[in-house]
């Protein structure tokens, strides 16, 4: 069974190999069933390995593994490319393969008519083995090759529309921003390395299993974990290395909602996952995952409040829900940071899917002030953004419900929690709730305002905008639905958004509703056993707590319509505080704060230090001189070199004579 | 004295030898004269023989002979079957086969009739293979004259070209003269054994036994023989300073025969020096401070006389005296692990080299040779998949990974370091550094320039040279990414040599 886990692997990336290398002959329809086929059979591959895990009944959690190949075996260190499959890497296999599946069949309708499909669908497909590299490596090198993988991909595809340079532009930030981070994990990996003498998350919880070993220092165990967390907050857009995702929205509306909000940027926290009995054993780690993760929700939403470009906002609140998800792991909730990653790849997904349906229809306008109104012309996409909202916000009884008073829960109850997070992290949730039902006024609701004349031409988007075609009417006219390849998994994605939270009913719900056990919490329970931090068991307070962020949630909504509906002025109620408007709106000045106290710096120091100092004065003379004495070197002897065989032997002669000579002197002496 | 004749160790030689009279035979009684014109023509059956003996031969020795396993000698000690002759003979059969699927590629690209070249790549073959199972200073002469003398034919074997007439000129007079010297050396070392050893016999095992186990320094006259010996091989490995020969014959031979030369030759003069004076024997001839300074001043001038060429196939040459240097420190090494490093090494360069070649192969044909860095502008970016094999070439014997190159000198330098020669160690590094500007200047001509002139009209791709090249690069790809078990093998293979 476990022979399975090669062809879910290399589909993907034999589909990139067809569509990289013959896709410009194959045709779009070609290049659309390939690039499907290769997720889409994985993705159902992934559904018979889950059955085949729960037909299974080890005593301690069951799992699949298999070794490809031997990789490096240098000395002690030994590393193959092996695959694990368990509890944890099977759910993430499963949002990855078919939640992917659902976004290639979304790019078939997204994507018509640009000149390089072909090029879309290669490195779609090449993500996706990346991905499945990372989250079945058995080793964290091999993890790690996916980690770097999805990396590239992810800037080849922010980069897709090259020729505009800010795009290009964008997919650089984040390679480079995303270089420190991997810097972080690399020395973390070595010293994991160095402690446990493996590279196997299996091997290294298993070694944790039972507290400390022996003569292990806490203190290198705190570094290892806190250096992978380095790791994770730039794969995870968490402070302080989270400003690349923003602008990582350049790349198309597609690889926004697979890469940069369902699964990549959540490698972080399944790294985390993978390796809990690390971070177990790391409180301190876990503290810092903790606050940064709250920090970064509540910042992030924030910034949230006061955007108007539709996937800004959508990418600020990845950034936040990412933020909601580090605060599960920093509080010893794993399972739950598990969960929100499931929800919010559904509802997160749907999200960015319809935001694309909208722009696509708007003619890649992609400011909501030029909106509203917009569920009249196209029902479908409305009513899965709408349920796609409600799961985010919290309201009851959609997905978001769920994971996201867990999180809020265990903020509060975990011993490694505090009530200042759980304040920190409901004041995000407000956030949360109050961006998204502003979208859902200036977008869906209201009067379609539309886009001016002579505006149009206006954005970047325009060089690409070969859609045109496709979407028959002329600017200023009705906008029109999407066609079904981008509908059906705005469907599935919104109904997936509406009752994904049934999977992991908190315990207090399930008592209520006769014992509906906790699906997920159960099923990763083996993977999480030895790793179970304590909290506060008290009813009553759960009660209270997950009532007040519900009715924050559903006040918020009620604000909302009290602002907007029936205006029809786009007002926003911080405009009355400019400065705080101002800091949001300029994004808390981050990108000011690195370019001033980081960039520029380096540019400088680079430039004047490295370029015309070391390199110029140091590298270039150094090697210019040898250069130049091997050059006069190689002209002395070249003169011997004349072509002359008489000259040669006397060579030949005189190198034997030279060497008796030698002989003779060493047997005097 | 019962002398066994075991002739089933000597297959693979008497199947090249074989091969070799056929072709004649077939070239003088079936065969049309003149050269192959096009696919399917009559005379291509002395190429299917040929290449067909070369890959019998080698799929015996990979598979029959290396399964037995243990050591085996024959025909009085003469001849000498182990692991580690299986590995060289396999390494040669390897460069040599490549070889002549090249040279099947130029003689079409240059209108020559096949029959001689292949039937005299066969005999010089089957000569390695023989000096590599010398068990006996007889045996190991005769291999070296069996070798030699067809690929003096072969360097002058385009006969119209001035060029390659000098080449074999110049590599009979001079390998004449490095076989005399050490016919010399071999005359004054048996005489040694003669007098110290009590039995007049030409055994190598037996002479080394008598130097390692002789007391003080040896007589005179015994350096001198060992030196002379050393100086033969040192020649045939193109070690400076009698490496003078190398760049113009090289530069003036047909490219697949300087392809073969380069790769074969070298191995098998690399397996011979292992062979007599390997493990303790060096240090106790007194030669090891000499061959330091040889390895040195090799990859001294091989590396800074390659940065001044303007033709590959001279650069190449140097490159090769260059790469003849790094084996000489693993030579020096003379533990297991750099012995196995030499093997490993040979590998890996035979490859890489034979990619290099290929190239330029592909690239030429009758009155447009492309030789210079010039004529190569701008082809890397018209044909994309020749500058990406000349890049993996070139990054292979730079020594860049993920190629074989690099755990080829990592394996000698680390085992280099492990026998104290810290300051040659650091000196291959230095010149390994200084490689990386000449064996870059062809990609940066193929990939970063721009063609002068007319665009050369697009060479017709052989089936033959592709599978040699693709060959090529896919070993030196493998070798490069799962280094383990080739490095284990070539372990595994100096264990015979283990005293």
């Amino acid at each position: 069974m476990e022979n399975l886990l090669i062809p879910v692997l290399l589909l993907p990336l034999v589909g990139a190999m067809i569509n990289g290398f013959a896709g410009k002959k194959l045709g779009d329809k070609v290049v659309s069933i390939v690039g499907i086929g290769a997720i889409a059979i994985p993705g159902l591959l992934a559904w018979l390995l889950l059955f085949e895990l729960m037909g299974m009944d080890g005593e301690h959690g069951n799992h699949l593994s298999l070794t490809l190949f031997e990789w490096i075996h240098v000395g002690a260190f030994k590393a193959d490319f092996g695959l694990w499959l368990d509890e944890l890497s099977v759910v993430m296999l499963l949002i990855v393969t078919n939640i992917g599946a659902l976004i290639h069949l979304y790019s078939v309708g997204y994507m018509k008519g640009d000149p390089s499909y072909w090029r879309f669908f290669a490195y779609l497909n090449l993500f996706i083995f990346s991905m499945l590299c990372l989250i079945l490596g058995s080793n964290l090198l091999v993890l790690f090759l996916g980690w770097e993988g999805v990396g590239l991909c992810s800037y080849l595809l922010i980069g897709f529309w090259y020729e505009n340079s800010d795009y290009a532009k964008a997919g650089k930030k984040a390679f480079v921003t995303n270089r420190v981070g991997d810097f972080g994990f690399a020395l973390g990996m070595m010293l994991l390395f160095a402690l446990f003498g493996t590279l196997e998350p299996s091997e290294i919880n298993h070694a944790l299993e039972h507290g400390l070993p022996t003569g292990m220092n806490p203190k290198m165990i705190e570094a290892a974990a806190l250096l992978l967390f380095v790791g994770a907050t730039g794969k995870s857009a968490q402070i302080p290395l989270f400003v690349w995702l923003p602008d990582a929205m350049a790349g198309p509306t597609p690889v926004s909602a697979l890469i940069h909000a369902a699964t990549m940027v959540t490698a972080g926290v399944y790294m985390i996952a993978r390796l809990n009995g690390l971070f177990f054993h790391a409180e301190f780690a876990m503290h810092v995952v903790l606050v940064i993760g709250a920090a970064t929700a509540l910042l992030a939403a924030t910034i949230g409040l006061v955007q108007n470009d539709i996937k800004k906002v959508l990418a600020y609140s990845t950034v936040s829900q990412l933020g909601f998800m580090f605060v599960a792991m920093g509080a010893g909730a794993w399972a739950v940071g598990i969960f929100h990653l499931m929800t919010h790849a559904f509802f997160k997904a749907c999200l960015f899917l319809g935001s694309g349906s909208v722009i696509l229809a708007m003619h890649h306008e992609q400011d909501m002030r030029f909106y509203g109104g917009l569920s009249k012309f196209m029902p479908k996409t409305y009513w899965t953004f709408f349920a796609a909202t409600l799961a985010i916000s919290g309201i009851f009884p959609f997905a978001g419900f769920f994971s996201k008073d867990e999180i809020l829960w265990f903020a509060y109850a975990s011993d490694r929690g505090h009530p200042v997070i759980y304040v920190v992290v409901l004041a995000a949730a407000i956030c949360t709730a109050f961006y998204m039902f502003r979208i859902m006024w200036m977008t869906f609701w209201g009067e379609h305002r539309g886009v001016p004349e002579g505006h149009g031409d206006h954005d970047d988007h325009d060089d690409h905008s070969d859609h045109e075609g496709d979407h028959d009417d002329h600017h200023g006219g009705d906008p029109v639905e999407s066609p079904w390849t981008m509908t059906v998994p705005l469907i599935v994605l919104g109904a997936l958004s509406l009752v994904g939270g049934f999977l992991g009913v908190p315990h207090l719900l399930g008592n209520v509703a006769g014992h509906f056990p906790n699906l997920l919490h159960d099923w990763l329970h083996p993977v999480f056993q030895y790793s179970e931090v304590h909290y506060t068991h008290a009813d009553g307070l759960e009660w209270g707590l997950m009532g007040l962020s519900l009715g924050l949630a559903l006040s918020v909504w009620g604000v909302t319509a009290m602002l907007w509906r029936g205006k029809d002025k786009l007002t926003h109620p911080l405009d009355k505080v400019p400065a705080v408007h101002k800091l949001l709106w300029n994004k808390w000045y981050v990108d000011e704060l690195y370019e001033v106290a980081l960039i520029g710096p380096i540019v400088k120091f680079s430039r004047e230090v490295l370029w015309k100092i070391v390199d110029e004065v140091c590298i270039d003379g150094t090697v210019n001189f040898v250069g130049g004495v091997c050059k006069t070197v190689a002209d002395g002897l070249g003169r011997l070199q004349n072509g002359d065989v008489g000259n040669y032997a006397t060579v030949m002669v005189g190198g034997m004579l030279f060497l008796l000579l030698c002989l003779a002197g060493y047997g005097l002496w | 004295m019962n002398i066994d004749l075991d002739f089933s160790l000597m297959i693979p030689e008497l199947i090249l030898a074989g091969a070799a009279v056929l072709v004649l035979l077939l070239d003088a009684f079936l065969v049309p004269p003149g050269p192959s014109q096009d696919e399917g023509d009559p005379r291509d059956i002395t190429l299917a023989v040929s290449v067909l003996g070369m890959a019998i031969a080698a799929i015996w020795t990979i598979t029959v002979l290396w399964a037995d396993g243990t050591s085996r000698v024959s025909f009085g000690g003469l001849f000498v079957v182990d692991a580690f002759a299986l590995f060289f003979k396999e390494v040669v059969l390897i460069g040599a086969g490549l070889s002549l699927l090249l040279s099947d590629a130029w003689l079409r690209h240059h209108r020559v009739p096949s029959a001689a070249p292949h039937c005299l790549m066969l005999l010089a073959t089957a000569g390695m293979l023989y000096m590599i199972s010398a068990g006996d200073l007889v045996m190991l002469f005769l291999g070296l004259e069996v070798m030699s003398i067809p690929i003096y034919c072969l360097a002058a074997s385009l006969r119209w070209d001035d060029r390659s007439i000098e080449a074999g000129i110049k590599y009979l007079v001079l390998g004449s003269f490095a076989t005399a010297l050490m016919l010399f050396g071999m005359a004054l070392i048996y005489a040694f054994q003669g007098f110290e050893g009590g039995v007049a016999t030409m055994s190598i095992a037996a002479i080394q036994e008598t130097i390692v186990l002789h007391d003080g320094p040896l007589p005179g006259y015994a350096f001198a023989g060992g030196l002379l010996m050393l100086i033969g091989m040192l020649f045939k490995i193109s070690a400076a300073p009698f490496h003078m020969w190398t760049p113009d014959v090289y530069e003036g031979s047909p490219t697949p025969v300087t392809a073969y030369m380069s790769v074969a030759v070298k191995a098998t003069a690399a397996a011979v020096i292992l062979r007599v004076f390997g493990g303790p024997v060096l240090e106790a001839m007194g030669l090891e401070g000499l061959l330091w300074g040889v390895a040195a001043l090799t990859m001294i001038v091989g590396n800074v006389m390659a940065l001044t060429q303007d033709n590959v196939k001279r650069m190449l040459a140097y490159s090769s005296i260059a790469h003849g240097g790094y084996i000489l420190v693993g030579v020096l090494a003379a533990s297991p692990d750099g012995q196995a490093g030499v093997l490993y090494y040979t590998l890996a360069y035979t490859v890489g080299n034979i990619a290099a070649f290929g190239v330029l192969v592909h690239l030429s044909r009758q009155g447009h040779e492309v030789e210079t860095f010039d004529q190569l502008r701008g082809l890397g970016t018209r044909f994309p998949l020749v500058g990406l094999v000349m890049t993996i070439a070139m990054l292979s014997l730079i020594g860049i990974p993920p190629f074989a190159g690099f755990f080829a000198k990592f394996a000698i330098f680390k085992a280099a370091i492990g026998s104290g020669f810290v300051g040659l160690t650091i000196l291959a590094l230095l010149t390994s550094a200084i490689s990386v500007a000449y064996y870059l200047r062809p990609l940066v001509a193929m990939f970063m320039t721009e063609e002068i002139g007319a665009p050369a009209p697009r060479p017709e791709l052989q089936p033959r040279l592709a599978l040699a090249v693709a060959i090529a690069v896919i070993a030196t790809v493998v070798l490069g990414v799962m280094p383990d078990r080739y490095l284990d093998w070539a372990a595994a293979s100096v264990i015979a040599l283990a005293w």
